[in-house]
């Protein structure tokens, strides 16, 4: 396998930037470098200050942090459930915020605080009902770690139906703006989504950094864990939660956008990363830099009609992954 | 040193007790072999070690302490296990994988200091595995693979040692090495209990045999004690006869084809 090099961090780091300076300037309207750097000053042309400074950067900031936290809550999934097809929206999440959001649209809720409160609800709720089943269905008072997941897989499959049921008896208007929510969108960014955002990424992010070593130890499996000192349910029960709020977050930020959950730690790992605590980090670089490019095509490609940024990551996430899987067979 | 005391495990949904009531010492210094037939008892006793078993009664402990009564983090440092299976879920560097031995003394901050270090090439170059340090897991032998995982325990730095079926899939040169690292590791001051099938490895390395069969010791003692064709036969309930190894002169079991039923 590839050996991580130093530099690689620098690279993530400068790729990341370049992406988002690319995506400042470009768009509906393009804006040269110089003038963007102006309007992040705040000076020069009103508008060009205002397309940069209200519109484009808090949507990419906010793309951002909707990426590093679908990277990093999937690195860390992958790791505790010991499995390489774990995702964010397998845990419930998905479903259960889209649930959230879509009863919010359903009742006629336009406020934006509103509709990201509810999201967030729903898919908090969701995670509590996961762990619940799983405690049911599991052998003992233990929810095990793979009966967790298949709880997940059945309580978002629920709240599928639930939508539809749902979308069934709400008006037309209101569909399209559910519908629109669950293809995953940057375009309604403000800065209190953002702050929002940043500080639920950072606060259950940096957790999952801090707790990373432990993920390495339970991905050795449950009695190998136990006999390094973990209390594997508590821990595999902390992951878990950590992970199913980052991605609680980023769904009622942004909705819905597929794969890069999935596909993003994978990248990490191509590039020699195997313990936790870097690839965690690494997962979240690499998630914001695909996610604000992601969105810069969904901009760009077909203006002045948007496309949903969910199905662009869906897009490119696919292909990527057919090579990945032959890389690994 | 680890004590178990009238042990008995139970699993929900289970009728009879997986192991019930057994005792026995693993001393230090010494190479403790735990034997039987399958579904004995002997793995449950290394969950119960582990604390991942329900005990119902009796105790397991550990130099004089209930397991029960340690955390998670000091049961670690006390006893090290290999347990019988292991897949890593991702490949990772030989030399990452055996410092996550080092976990239960890593401090707040999780990052290694100079003694984990020290104790990290220390356990690689016990166990033998020095040059695979740089190597991936998922490229090594099934024989390097087991010596891996017990240098990983090794780098706990214990004062007891169990391992589970550590010679499973292994063939006699590398089945051999391993024996040889358990017994030289056993003189050199540390409890070993190995749960094994190899009983006439067994005979020629262990100190003490505890055989189980059906959740109870059937036999314990020096291994000319407890390798004796007519307790082996009803234990494994199959003819089988005991002779002299030429070489060493150990006990060894040979198992007889079944009289032919006319």
């Amino acid at each position: 396998m590839r050996q991580f090099k130093g530099w690689y961090w620098m690279a993530l780091v400068a790729a990341m930037l370049l992406i988002a300076i690319v995506a400042i300037a470009r768009g509906a309207v393009s804006v040269s470098l110089a003038a963007v750097v102006d309007a992040l000053r705040g000076r020069g042309d009103p508008t060009a200050v205002a397309i940069v400074r209200d519109l484009r950067l808090p949507r990419i900031v906010l793309g951002a942090l909707v990426g590093a936290g679908l990277g990093a809550s999937g690195a860390a999934l992958q790791g505790a459930l010991r499995n390489p097809l774990a995702e964010p929206y397998l845990l419930g999440v998905s479903g259960g915020a889209a649930v959230g959001a879509v009863i919010a649209f359903a009742l006629g809720a336009t406020s934006d605080a509103l509709i990201t409160l509810a999201a967030f609800g729903g898919a908090i709720a969701a995670v509590f009902v996961a762990l619940g089943v799983a405690r049911v269905g599991g052998r003992s008072a233990r929810a095990d770690l793979r009966t967790l997941l298949i709880a997940g897989v059945i309580v978002g499959a629920f709240a599928n139906a639930a939508i539809m049921v749902a979308l069934a008896n709400t008006s037309p208007n209101n569909i399209r703006g559910a519908l629109w929510w669950m293809m995953g969108s940057a375009v309604d960014a403000n800065w209190q989504r953002v702050a929002w955002l940043a500080v639920s990424v950072l606060v259950a992010g940096g957790s999952l950094v801090y707790w990373a070593r432990e993920i390495d130890v339970l991905s050795l499996g449950e009695d190998t864990a136990a006999s390094l000192g973990v209390d594997v349910e508590r821990a595999g029960r902390r992951a878990f939660l950590l992970a199913a709020l980052l991605a609680a977050a980023t769904v009622s930020a942004a909705g819905l956008i597929g794969f890069i959950g999935l596909v993003v730690p994978h990248i990490a790992r191509g590039m020699g990363l195997r313990t936790n605590r870097p690839l965690i980090i690494a997962a979240g670089l690499i998630g914001a830099t695909l996610v604000v490019a992601a969105d810069l095509a969904a901009r760009t490609v077909a203006a002045p009609t948007e496309l949903p940024l969910g199905a662009i990551t869906a897009l490119l996430g696919v292909p990527f992954f057919l090579i990945q899987l032959r890389r690994i067979s | 040193m680890i004590e178990i005391k009238d042990l008995v495990v139970a699993y929900p949904g289970r009728r009879t007790n997986a192991v019930d009531g057994v005792s026995f010492v693993s001393a230090r210094g010494r190479l403790t072999a735990l034997a039987g037939p399958n579904g004995s008892g002997k793995s449950s006793i290394v969950k119960a070690v582990l604390r991942r078993a329900d005990i119902p009664r009796g105790s397991v402990s550990v130099d004089g302490r209930d397991v029960r009564l340690l955390s998670y983090g000091e049961l670690a440092r006390k006893v090290a296990v290999v347990p019988q299976r292991e897949d890593a879920a991702f490949p990772v560097q030989v030399r990452e994988y055996v410092a996550l031995g080092r976990y239960p003394h890593l401090g707040l901050w999780r990052a290694p200091s100079r003694e984990d270090e020290l104790a990290v090439s220390e356990a690689l170059t016990q166990a033998g595995v020095d040059d695979l340090a740089d190597r991936d897991t998922d490229a090594l032998s099934g024989g390097e693979w087991q010596r891996v995982r017990i240098a990983r325990a090794l780098a706990q730095k214990t004062p007891a040692l169990v391992l589970d079926e550590p010679t499973t899939f292994l063939d006699v040169a590398h089945e051999m090495a391993i024996f040889e690292l358990l017994s030289s590791l056993a003189r050199s001051g540390l409890a070993v209990l190995l749960v094994s099938h190899q009983l006439n490895l067994v005979a020629r390395f262990a100190d003490t045999i505890v055989l189980l069969d059906q959740g109870k010791v059937a036999t314990s003692g020096s291994p000319t004690e407890v390798m004796r064709a007519d307790r082996l036969e009803s234990i494994y309930r199959w003819p089988v006869v005991v002779t002299r190894d030429p070489a060493v002169g150990a006990p060894s079991l040979v198992p007889l084809r079944r009289p032919m039923q006319l």
